[in-house]
């Protein structure tokens, strides 16, 4: 009888460790050629809607189907097979409702259409990165709703941006200003044309609040309508106010300032909310905006140097005569919200309502009492300041796999009870740019209203856009004017102020280098658009 | 052909499909243009020189700081402090990065951080930390030194447990200093961890990224970039992958001429 045949221990080994690799190659292969697109899954058949989206009494087939109860709703849903799935990648919520208004979004429009949502829920940055990687790829999502897309007009001057124009006339309907259409307007340089490209559907303003008490405590009068417009007198009210605080509580001295803004930090990561609050400050001196037939905005318009010279000039002399905390110049966007809720300083101003909507959350005694928001900016001239707004769109992808589905969902979305329904539902940080879905429900003008006391903070979002309307001062916010990230993330202002605070730069010379250097960023991509 | 031969291929192959072929395509999206350029900006100029700066201060500081805790808790290992010491030490390294990062910027707040009250408590000034260049560098790197070297500390204390107790006890017996019983028993006997240590801490060092972005966040007047932070925010912020890419690719002969020197140290010594 012959032995059994030996088998070579390091042969078996090394066919072993062949067999591993060729099957992990094989799926290594697989995943190349078929790239997972989808990280986080929402279930959207399955999730219900949540009383805050269905409180509302519209009399809409939609609200009636969403105050169904949950067995009803089930039965009443046609199964239908889907005609389609489309992937949407959307901004995490900040609150739990904004989750929940996304998902009854979807689950709606599954319901409605047939066509299912695959939404996919991050964080702005993530955003960006995953947009920017998989648009390279090939491999874009087919909507992405994201309310800090600061990468979107380049996307569009690079042609990965679906053109949205057909959406204007739908968009005219909803009375949503050329403002906010213009903000989404700008060039592809692929296609040598300007495109819509996004669908302009949220807005948030940039507003100023201020503690109440420490007014009080003062002896300064703290109703808003009494604060002043003319903006020295609004600059001094908010100096007087520090130095008679200090003088009547020397507990605050060194230790609570008048001036909480503009923030001027972050400007080598994402200056944000204080580059919003530096532009306010040029508007409010007579900076304008103006553009020519192809979008391109003459930044060195009459008036615009003279209006950043006073800006950068107010901004050093009073962080120099010490009305504003030292840190300021290091605030990036957390840390002017961080500061007045530390009660560091008496006024602030900031990118959202997130500062009152925190304390909504955490004392309602503070949001009722203690803090109040401004109604009307300051100008030179006493009259009411420009308002800026930041416009938050729905973008499509040009190489998205599903265009047209994702063209459906965006009509279907523009109808303004359903619009109304998802503002109410994510709780109050954003108004809808429709000033027909802003008549449409006393939620925008009363904010909330427990224990019958009235909303010191909300419904000044409600006055300022729709007042500004008729004045025609809201314009769209800095982000907006350039159509080019270079122009706006480089915050040559906030820059120009450190060149005089830290250079020793004089005004004219930091702002005129603040000029050349956005003309030279602007010549890059004007003098080619002009050609087409 | 041996099957011996061929064993290597799926390495080769997953080296060329993760390693050069990425390599390879990001070269390919540098323009001339980009790699021009960057020799023009004053930023990226001042981003190299950061970068630098920050490894020529942070990788000593921290292996000498782990040398001499590595040695103060493998001396005494027996009390009782120092144990519970060694269980809280490495926390720093343990914690997320982002949060203790976040949580290191507000504590040096000028006006409300932790830190400058505590010295205003003990009647000294307040140190403007994140508002001055030297000092927003030096907030950088105490962050990254306070963050990484229990790591290195770690690395360095287990490489002590291996040298035997009685060569201490012969050098004791001969009457050498602690210098001298440092410089001619455990020196050389956690060398090679020692250059192990020194390699990886200067590579991942030059990759540092939370302690510059969400420390300082590039300020005061994005000053304190490194070319990590300054190449991220032109590729994600700027959606300038060329001139990202070619910042990356800048330092790539340094990181290269790094590791090969003290591959070069550590083969010869063996």
């Amino acid at each position: 009888m012959s032995e059994p045949k030996k088998v070579d221990r390091r042969k078996f080994i090394y066919a072993g460790l062949g067999a591993v690799a060729l099957i992990a190659i094989g799926a290594a292969a697989y995943v190349a050629m078929n790239p997972p697109v989808v990280t986080q899954t929402v279930t959207t058949a399955t999730t219900l809607p949540t009383t805050s989206v269905v409180t509302t009494t519209v009399p809409t087939t939609v609200v009636t189907t969403v105050t169904q109860p949950t067995t009803t709703v089930i039965t009443t849903t046609p199964t239908v097979t889907p005609l389609g799935t489309i992937s949407m990648m959307a901004e995490s919520g900040w609150y739990p409702q904004e989750e929940e208004a996304k998902r009854w979004l979807v689950t709606m429009f599954k319901r409605e259409t047939g066509i299912n949502v695959e939404m996919v829920t991050l964080t702005q940055t993530d955003i960006l990165k995953k947009t920017m990687a998989m648009a390279m790829a090939g491999n874009p999502p087919d909507i992405v709703y994201s309310t800090g897309f600061t990468g979107t007009q380049d996307y569009c001057w690079k042609g990965w941006i679906e053109d949205a124009t057909e959406f204007i006339d739908d968009l005219k309907k909803l009375e949503v200003p050329d403002w906010c259409i213009k903000a989404y307007t700008w060039a592809d340089s692929k296609k040598r044309k300007l495109i819509l490209f996004g669908v302009p559907f949220l807005l948030n303003n940039v507003p100023m609040h201020y503690w109440k008490d420490f007014l009080e405590k003062a002896g300064m009068p703290t109703n808003p309508d009494e604060i002043p417009t003319k903006f020295s007198d609004f600059s001094n009210f908010w100096k007087e106010a520090q130095d008679r605080l200090w003088e009547k509580d020397p507990d605050t001295k060194g230790k609570v300032y008048g001036i909480g803004w503009p923030s001027l930090g972050a400007i080598g990561t994402a200056p944000g909310d204080g580059l919003q609050q530096i532009a306010h400050i040029m508007l409010w001196h007579g900076w304008k905006l103006e553009y020519d037939s192809k979008g391109i905005i003459n930044i060195d318009a009459s008036g615009n140097r003279d209006a950043l010279k006073k800006t950068v000039g107010w901004v050093v002399e009073t962080y120099k005569a010490g009305y504003m905390p030292k840190g300021i110049l290091t605030w990036g966007p957390a840390d002017n919200n961080t500061a007045f809720h530390s009660r560091s300083v008496i006024s602030v101003h900031n990118g959202s309502m997130s500062i009152p909507l925190y304390w909504y959350s955490q004392d309602k005694t503070v949001y009722f009492e203690k803090t109040a928001s401004l109604t009307k900016f300051p100008s030179e001239d006493g009259t009411r300041g420009k308002q800026t707004w930041q416009v938050h769109p729905l973008v499509i992808f040009a190489d998205a796999k599903n265009k047209e589905l994702a063209k459906k969902f965006i009509k279907w979305f523009l109808q303004p009870e359903l619009l109304n329904n998802f503002y109410k539902a994510i709780g109050g940080r954003f108004i809808p740019p429709s000033k027909a879905v802003l008549e449409m429900d006393p939620f925008y003008k009363q904010g909330y209203s427990d224990s019958g006391k009235v909303d010191p903070h909300l419904p000044t979002v409600y006055e300022m856009y729709v007042e500004g309307e008729k004045l025609k001062i809201n314009v769209p916010n800095i982000e907006h004017w350039f159509q080019f990230p270079f122009g706006a993330l480089d915050a040559y202002p906030m820059q120009a102020v450190h060149k005089v605070l830290e250079e020793g730069f004089t005004v004219d010379e930091a702002v005129n280098w603040a000029m050349e250097k956005w003309l030279t960023v602007i010549k890059s991509y004007a003098d080619e658009v002009r050609s087409w | 052909m041996k099957f011996e031969e061929i064993a290597p291929l799926p390495f080769i192959f997953f080296f060329i499909f993760l390693m050069i072929y990425p390599l390879i395509l990001s070269l390919s999206m540098i323009s001339f243009k980009d790699a021009l350029t960057l020799f023009g900006d004053e930023l990226y100029i001042r981003s190299l020189k950061n970068l630098f700066i920050f490894i020529g201060v942070a990788v000593p500081v921290k292996l000498v700081l782990a040398l001499f805790i590595s040695a103060i808790l493998s001396g005494f290992r027996r009390n009782p402090i120092v144990k519970l010491l060694g269980v809280i030490y490495p926390l720093p390294w343990a914690i997320p990065a982002m949060s203790a990062a976040l949580s290191f910027r507000w504590s040096l707040n000028y006006d409300f951080g932790i830190v400058n009250k505590m010295l205003v408590d003990l009647g000294l000034w307040k140190i403007p930390w994140l508002l001055t260049y030297p000092t927003a560098m030096l907030s950088i790197i105490l962050f990254h030194v306070w963050k990484w070297t229990p790591l290195w500390t770690l690395m360095l204390f287990s490489a002590r447990q291996a040298i035997p107790e009685e060569l201490y006890e012969v050098a004791k017996i001969d009457g050498a200093s602690l210098f001298q019983v440092f410089k001619n028993v455990t020196f050389p006997l956690i060398r090679n961890t020692f250059l192990v240590c020194l390699l990886l801490s200067s590579v991942w060092s030059m990759g540092e990224f939370e302690a510059i972005w969400l420390v300082t966040m590039g300020d005061p007047n994005a000053s304190t970039h490194t070319i990590t932070t300054l190449g991220f925010r032109e590729i994600f912020a700027y959606g300038n992958l060329g001139k990202g890419i070619a910042m990356y690719f800048s330092v790539f002969p340094v990181v290269v001429a790094v590791m090969v020197s003290i591959i070069f140290i550590l083969r010869r010594e063996s």
